[in-house]
């Protein structure tokens, strides 16, 4: 194997960050002003280089570094063989009304995928001491990696998004978590807000004496989320069957009804669900969430999620189209 | 790990609330209109109100439920921040508001109010729970909790009821609670004639503010500052309340609160108890409360020699105000020409206890000042060794010497936390300057806060009293500002003495400057 240039030496790297922050600080000299440098995580984010889309990704982490500032690096990687390259930039911001800005610093590294097995060594000595670290896997090519394992070993928690081709097998999270390694998924984020609605639906009724439920889905397959929905009810409704119905149509795939009896139901629209209980008819907001929204709500769990780990064990076998 | 199935998920759902009726009397007040229902809707918005929940909003004017839907909408739309407007959630919301026009002293109002309130439960499924809001005149609260308590509205506290342990009711009233400590004291005994003093809310909004919070959670969530947190690190405590705008067509009711009820007797010092309380054993609401109640009875209350030399009244007259000319408060609309209401009040305070004796708090606030700001500033003791003061004699001493440690808990407008130490100035010698870590909660870290109405209305009907004030706060605090009011009573003063846009009298420096302390200029 070729050495590692010298340009994504860790020392090197580091060096330039700290030049970074001089120059930025020596930039901005009125009084009260200067750079406030925070950082709560290392934030690791595998993403496939392809240009169309790094936008959409470096505005997420912008937004994420408001709620999370921390260190992001990006390991972007290319198809070619060969390839290992690192530049080093910030994120600032100037809060309304404020002298100070606030910034965050970003490393992205490219590196093709022959080339993975030299990314922990590097990455490894770049996280910021003492503070959580995170990998998200956003790319679709890493699923064709000989082995993960030393990449795994970089964060205390690990987020995949299940409804992103590439994204590993239910079967492989169930081991991951069951090995006692931090495990999520944005797919399984994306439904926190219709189970809260649900649990409010339920709430203060015999659990195990409900018998029956329905979800009817469209697509030509369940998706992620929705099997992570009949997870769930699987597993706070021990006496009822969760029956998975797919209903004709074109409309995208998606949930469209929860049928849980005797009285409870939910018809799941456009950013919102009508449902209802009983007499009442309501209406409940269930705007798309953005990936940024999605993300933050992942960092903002630090620990053991006993409630997705116990719907992760009865999710029924699947594996995700690619 | 427990086998029982449950709904919860604690990491990410939010507080479950339980189905229930907010009674809103005043509901075509200022408050319902700009702060009550907006609050209400965001709440709705994310999901947090129970499937049932409705609204009875009563007052004189005559309306149907659904004028008074339309009016509701208007305001929401209007007086909505930093939410998106939803129509098809506010149709739905819509259906659980309603209407009742009445007379509050009229004892047949409360009859009628009962039958609405059984009638929204059997449709609306609220489980007989029911959250009465008092947004009304205050001479009001005691005819209206005792109306309630005639119609047989007012179930016992909680859990006291048999066969009925869910159910509740709930009463919350806004400040002033009594314009001194005998009515006071005459408030709370006429209302926990009829509720029982567990469900009686009494909403301080000063304290439903994240950062008011968020003391709790700087003092007590991290190890390294409360071992300072004490006389002998801390110099001196500085509260500062102050409003950029002067009474504003609230005249007639000013002139009869004056500063020193309308903002220390409640909000501010609630504020140093909450900055200057013992930790708690637990984070539960009574427990919370008893150590701020403690800490009220711990301020010194002053004999009428000490009030001239620790409080200074002040008035505003004439100035400008961000540009503008504005008024003096003699002036103002409803305000006699002689009026002797003080709107501007600093005065400095002493806890008797262990941990603050011999530390002033000193505490401030005013209206029609140069800015809209309230922070605590807690000025620590400087070094106990100079040892830079060398470099200092060298030259500028006045400037580059080191400055005593401060931590600013700023309240509003941006509400954040700043730390101010010294650091070396790069470069040969050893001179200092001052710089400063700043911690801002909404703006730098892009999270929208939950407005100070929204935190305490889910509160209340969650049943989390911990942000309210109890009785034995209400009357601790009249107890320590009592003797200020009795001596101020018998003086004539000689107001205006500051002019609007300015930081208040010159006692008021004076007041400070006799223990050799400065007001920081927020």
């Amino acid at each position: 194997m070729t050495p590692a240039p010298a340009n994504v030496k860790p020392d090197r790297i580091l060096a330039e960050l700290s030049k970074l922050w001089t120059d930025t600080a020596r930039q901005d000299r009125q009084p009260g002003g200067g750079v406030l440098r925070a950082c709560a995580m290392t934030l690791i984010v595998f993403a496939d280089e392809d240009n169309t889309k790094a936008d959409a990704l470096g505005e997420t982490l912008v937004r994420t570094m408001r709620s999370h500032p921390g260190r992001v690096i990006v390991v972007r990687l290319r198809e070619e063989d060969g390839t290992l390259d690192s530049r080093v930039f910030q994120q600032c911001w100037m809060p309304f009304g404020h002298h100070q800005q606030v910034c965050c610093e970003q490393v992205e590294i490219t590196v093709s995928l022959n080339r993975l097995a030299d990314i922990p060594s590097i990455v490894g000595p770049l996280a910021a001491p003492d503070v959580p670290r995170v990998v998200w896997f956003r790319s679709s090519r890493i699923a064709n990696a000989p082995d993960l394992t030393d990449v795994l070993a970089l964060g205390d928690k690990m987020i995949v998004d299940s409804a992103r081709p590439g994204a590993p097998a239910f079967a492989d999270l169930r081991v991951l978590a069951n090995a006692g390694c931090l495990v999520a998924d944005l797919a399984w984020t994306r439904i926190t807000r219709l189970r809260q609605l649900v649990a409010s639906l339920l709430d203060g009724r015999e659990l195990s004496a409900i018998r029956r439920t329905a979800i009817e889905f469209t697509g030509a397959d369940a998706t992620a989320e929705v099997r992570y929905l009949q997870a769930w009810l699987r597993s706070v409704l021990p006496a009822a069957a969760i029956d998975l119905r797919r209903v004709a149509g074109d409309a995208p795939p998606g949930l469209a009804t929860i049928r849980i009896d005797p009285d409870v139901s939910l018809k799941i629209k456009e950013n919102c669900a009508e449902y209802e209980i009983g007499p009442l008819r309501q209406h409940a907001t269930l705007s798309e969430r953005s990936e940024h929204e999605l993300l933050v709500e992942e960092l903002n769990i630090t620990g053991r999620d006993s409630v997705f780990e116990r719907s992760l064990q009865r999710m029924t076998a699947w594996t995700p189209r690619s | 790990m427990s086998s029982e199935p449950s709904l919860r998920d604690p990491l990410r759902f939010n507080r479950k609330t339980p189905p229930c009726t907010v009674v809103i009397f005043g509901a075509n007040g200022d408050l319902t209109k700009r702060k009550l229902m907006p609050a209400l809707y965001r709440l709705a918005w994310e999901g947090r109100l129970a499937p049932g929940f409705a609204v009875v909003g009563l007052s004189r004017t005559a309306m149907s439920d659904e004028q008074f839907r339309d009016h509701m909408r208007e305001s929401v739309e209007k007086f909505l921040e930093d939410s998106p407007f939803d129509t098809a959630l506010w149709n739905s919301f819509a259906q659980g508001l309603f209407y009742m026009a009445g007379d509050v002293g009229d004892q047949n109002t409360y009859q009628r109010l009962a039958g609405c309130l059984a009638e929204v439960e059997k449709n609306r499924q609220t489980g007989g729970n029911i959250l009465f809001y008092l947004s009304t005149q205050p001479s009001q609260y005691a005819p209206i909790a005792e109306g309630i308590g005639a119609a047989n509205l007012a179930k016992p506290a909680e859990g006291a009821q048999p066969g009925s342990a869910k159910q509740w009711t709930r009463i919350i009233i806004e400040k002033p609670f009594g314009h001194d400590l005998a009515s006071a004291r005459e408030l709370n005994t006429r209302l926990q004639k009829v509720f029982d003093e567990s469900a009686i809310y009494r909403i301080d909004h000063y304290l439903g503010k994240e950062t008011v919070q968020n003391i709790l959670a700087f003092r007590f969530g991290n190890g390294i500052f409360e071992p300072l947190w004490n006389r002998r690190y801390i110099e001196h405590v500085q509260i500062t309340g102050a409003e950029s705008i002067g009474v504003e067509g609230r005249g007639a009711y000013y002139q009869e609160a004056g500063a020193l009820r309308d903002m220390i007797q409640n909000h501010l010092l609630q504020v140093m108890a909450t900055v200057a309380m013992e930790p708690s054993a637990t984070f539960s609401a009574d427990a919370v409360r008893d150590e701020r109640a403690k800490l009220l009875r711990s301020i010194h209350v002053m004999k009428a020699e000490q009030v001239r030399e620790n409080a200074v009244p002040g008035q505003y007259g004439f100035g400008r105000v961000g540009g503008e000319e504005v008024p003096g408060f003699r002036e103002e609309k409803g305000v006699k020409p002689d009026s002797q209401t003080e709107t501007f009040v600093a005065a400095t305070f002493f806890v008797e206890n262990w941990r603050w004796a011999g530390v002033p708090f000193y505490i401030r606030t005013g209206k029609s000042m140069p800015k809209r700001v309230s922070e605590i500033a807690i000025h620590f003791r400087s070094a106990p060794l100079a040892v830079f003061h060398k470099e200092a004699e060298d030259g500028d001493a006045a400037t580059n010497g080191p400055v005593p440690n401060l931590l600013i808990l700023r309240i509003q407008p941006e509400e954040g936390i700043s730390l101010k130490f010294n650091s070396k100035r790069p470069g040969a010698g050893m001179t200092l300057r001052p710089v400063s870590m700043d911690f801002n909660y909404g703006s730098s870290f892009g999270e929208r806060s939950p407005s100070a109405y929204e935190t305490l209305l889910l509160d209340a009907i969650i049943g989390d009293a911990t942000l309210y004030t109890r009785q034995d706060m209400v009357e601790a605090s009249w107890q320590v500002v009592q003797p200020i009011l009795d001596y101020w009573s018998t003086r004539k003063f000689t107001f205006p003495n500051y002019a609007s846009g300015t930081w208040g009298p010159a006692e008021a420096d004076a007041m400070l400057a006799r223990r050799g302390h400065t007001w920081r200029r927020p």
